[in-house]
């Protein structure tokens, strides 16, 4: 407490489009490039971590707090772009849940749930609560993740294309009635 | 459990007869401590609780899992109680099923509780748009605006199954489960309009369908197999069985007069009652199926018999099981010790007798506590000297093999009445045996003392009396009291109104020299490195002694206790003295009762870090 406080972390180059909500709390830190999409909502305490890589963030993604985004190391291989992380549109990431690999559009990470470096989740994949992909593995679309590592693929969400409708309806309503109760702060970072 | 953290105490159930085991198991120790056992059955004093007798893991247990039935005046752990279902209860929605329900329907929850055949989380009811080309309408919860959504899924909301995985969709959100025993029916009609009729085929065309529905004829098959089976054996019974009013009708049956049954049934008319056993009750011998026409099913290594619900379409939205809410029962004496209250949100006992408000608790501390982490300097409530630390600190850690330890066992008596404690230890507390420990040997300074009698909280806090109370609570706070005082033979340490300590001297690892040959193997020769990680285990028994209203400590136990019920009880170590009771018997409420009640209890130390 009574040490100094260390120096603001680097604001990283950052393109975020003007719709997208991004909290006071909200950290993005690094040196590489963050890109942000349309609607995106970041809460609180969520962090954009760019030390190592480009992140990318789709539209109407949801990231809520304490989660990260972005490999806090480099890569085990050292190639370039093994770092980079880019999520796609519409997902969710819950509270708490590590980011390091690829995600497709429209998934779902559930509270503490984490995808390892390198990882390649798809479309319409759920990852459980508490549940991880590891690292440099690779998921079918509609994978559900879930009961200590179990997989399988959802059938309801392959099979019924209302199901996603609905997904999709619930996602924009979610990220409308977030984008009134978080005020925005992405002037801070767009400066 | 409680062994986590050291001392520990446990207590031994007197149902199981280790306690009184046979000579074999235990030598008898010389129990030199043991001055209560006058009253004629010091037999069971001179026998000594083995911990580490094999099954002593089935006799001990903390207090808190302990009953005691005040009945037969014994502690009764969970083996000596029987259960009464009171209830059965849908854990999910807390509806209380009524007994005859579970009978006729089994016990799953029949309303709309169902879990997912996935991952067994809640399955919630979901209303949908019937036609996709609707889009007007998103999934919402049930009930929202149940009339424009025209059908209704189950949806896991953890792992996102549905029952649009098997195709299925409810026409209204409730009675789903009429609902689901229709789409099953018209499933299996359409799987054996599929394949139909493999009942009398042979193991080609079995294993040539799915397992699943394998199963399905194997169990048919089987099921036809058993009917016959108990057919036939039904009517091979009135031989063995039946009056001898049959007998004419017997002999002109197959049967030989020399077969072993016949002749069994002539011995048991013409023999005396010793011979005649109860009428043959006893079932036929059955074959078991012996090929897959008769319900045989094997599995090959090719099939994996651990999920046979290989089609996704197998796996059906299960109803929750229901729950049972229980009361537990003496199994001697069919008193109540137990009764929750039947409503299943309440979490309230109607009647609860747990061993905790009925036998003295035994809590071993070491004389000399450890001192914690220093206190910064403005929260001590005195300066500690240097000479004063150091004592401390020796005390908690420098003991080694062969050095005396000193420990405290306080007594504490629930009871509401003063209790006259006796304690008795063996000599010598034995090691495991094989694991290389030495043993210790046990003296408590003070064994016989009595206890105050339990009363409020109150005024143990405010009572000034002579010993306890407030003066020695100050000076235990501030640290006086204990000072400079030495352990004397034959006295109290400390006392409280409803507890007493007595001090209990502990050397590990025994003499060295070994001039006491107790003919333990281990004894004086033990290694060094096995002593260090044995937990010592030291059997006490406890005997506590007291004067009761017959009214208020026995119930009805006065008026109703006959000699037969004693006597069923007398070979229990936990008792009443019978002798003594009859004199009382049949006077005033306001007569006394003795009572008496012995346990053994197992106290754990840790192991010494030397």
């Amino acid at each position: 407490m009574a040490s100094a406080k260390p120096p603001p972390p680097s604001k990283p180059p950052a393109s975020i489009h003007p719709t997208a909500v991004i909290a006071e709390k909200a950290v993005l830190s690094g040196t590489n490039r963050v890109t942000i999409g349309e609607n995106v909502v970041l809460h609180p305490y969520a962090r954009v971590r760019a030390e190592n890589g480009v992140v990318a963030i789709g539209d109407n993604c949801i990231i809520y707090e304490r989660a990260t985004v972005g490999c806090e190391t480099t890569s085990a291989t050292g190639a370039k772009g093994g770092s980079d992380v880019s999520i796609g549109a519409g997902c969710v990431i819950e509270s708490n849940a590590v980011v390091e690999g690829q995600i497709g559009e429209c998934s779902e990470l559930g509270v503490a749930a984490c995808v390892g470096k390198g990882a390649k989740v798809g479309r319409y994949c759920k990852i459980a609560a508490m549940e991880r992909v590891e690292a440099g593995e690779e998921l079918e679309d509609f994978t559900v993740v879930f009961a200590d590592g179990r997989r399988r693929v959802s059938r309801t969400m392959r099979d019924h294309e209302s199901v996603r409708e609905a997904k999709h309806k619930g996602q924009m309503m979610a990220v409308e009635l977030m984008r009134k109760m978080i005020p925005n702060s992405a002037v801070k970072w767009t400066m | 459990m409680a062994s986590s953290s050291f001392p520990y105490t446990q207590y031994a159930c007197p149902c199981t007869d280790i306690t009184t085991p046979s000579s074999a198991v235990t030598p008898p120790s010389g129990n030199a401590t043991a001055p209560g056992s006058s009253d004629g059955d010091s037999s069971i004093d001179e026998r000594s609780f083995n911990p580490h007798d094999p099954r002593a893991a089935y006799a001990l247990l903390p207090l808190d899992h302990l009953l005691y039935c005040d009945e037969c005046n014994a502690i009764k752990c969970p083996r000596c109680t029987s259960d009464d279902i009171l209830t059965w209860y849908c854990p999910n929605c807390l509806f209380e099923v009524p007994s005859s329900t579970v009978r006729s329907d089994g016990n799953r929850c029949a309303r709309n509780c169902y879990q997912c055949p996935e991952c067994t989380a809640l399955l919630a009811v979901t209303a949908v748009p019937k036609s996709e080309a609707d889009h007007g309408t998103y999934l919402k919860p049930e009930g929202a605006d149940a009339r424009t959504a025209e059908a209704f899924l189950l949806q896991c909301q953890y792992c996102d199954w549905s029952t649009l995985d098997i195709d299925l969709t409810f026409t209204k959100p409730t009675k789903i489960a009429e609902q689901l025993a229709k789409y099953r029916q018209a499933r299996q009609s359409s799987v054996s309009a599929a394949s139909p009729d493999t009942a009398s085929e042979d193991v080609k065309t079995v294993s040539s369908t799915p397992i699943s529905h394998d199963l399905d004829t194997a169990f048919a098959n089987l099921t036809a197999f058993y009917k016959t089976q108990l057919a036939t054996s039904r009517d091979a019974q009135p031989h063995l069985s039946g009056p001898y009013t049959t007998s004419a009708t017997a002999s002109n049956n197959t049967t030989p007069y020399t077969s072993p049954s016949n002749l069994h049934r002539i011995m048991s008319l013409y023999g005396n009652n010793s011979l005649q056993q109860k009428p043959t009750a006893k079932p036929q011998p059955m074959r078991e199926a012996q090929d897959p026409a008769e319900g045989l099913f094997t599995y090959t290594p090719t099939q994996t018999p651990s999920h046979p619900f290989q089609d996704p379409h197998d796996l059906l939205p299960r109803p929750f099981s229901l729950r049972t809410r229980r009361g537990k029962r003496c199994r001697t004496c069919r008193q109540i010790l137990a009764r929750p209250e039947t409503k299943p949100p309440s979490l309230r006992f109607k009647i609860r007798s747990p061993a905790l408000h009925h036998i003295p608790r035994l809590l071993l501390k070491p004389l000399n506590p450890p001192v914690p982490a220093p206190l910064p300097e403005t929260f001590r409530l005195r300066v500690e000297e240097k000479g004063d630390r150091a004592a401390s600190l020796s005390a908690s850690e420098g003991y080694k093999q062969g050095t005396p330890e000193m420990y405290v066992l306080i007594v504490r008596n629930p009871i509401f009445e003063p209790v006259k404690i006796t304690l008795a230890t063996p000599a010598f507390a034995p090691a495991r045996a094989g694991a290389g420990g030495a043993g210790a040997r046990v003296t408590v300074l003070c064994p016989s003392f009595t206890v105050g009698a339990a009363g409020d909280v109150w005024d143990e806090a405010l009572g000034g009396t002579a010993e306890g109370g407030r003066g020695a609570a100050m000076e235990r706070l501030v640290g006086k009291g204990g000072e400079g005082r030495l352990p004397e033979a034959g006295k109290v340490w400390e006392r409280g109104r409803s507890w007493a300590g007595v001090v209990v001297e502990i050397v590990r690892g025994g003499e060295r020299s070994g001039t006491k040959g107790d003919g333990n193997p281990q004894f004086g020769n033990g290694d060094g490195d096995g002593e260090e990680d044995e937990v010592l285990e030291i059997p006490v028994f406890v005997r506590a002694d007291w004067t009761g209203h017959s009214a208020e400590s026995t119930g009805d136990g006065a008026a109703g206790g006959g000699d037969g019920r004693d006597g069923k009880h007398a070979r229990q170590e936990a008792r009443r003295t019978t002798p003594e009771r009859k004199q009382q018997h049949g006077g005033e409420d306001s007569v006394k009762i003795p009572f008496e009640l012995g346990y053994w209890c197992v106290l754990g130390l840790e192991p010494l870090r030397a």
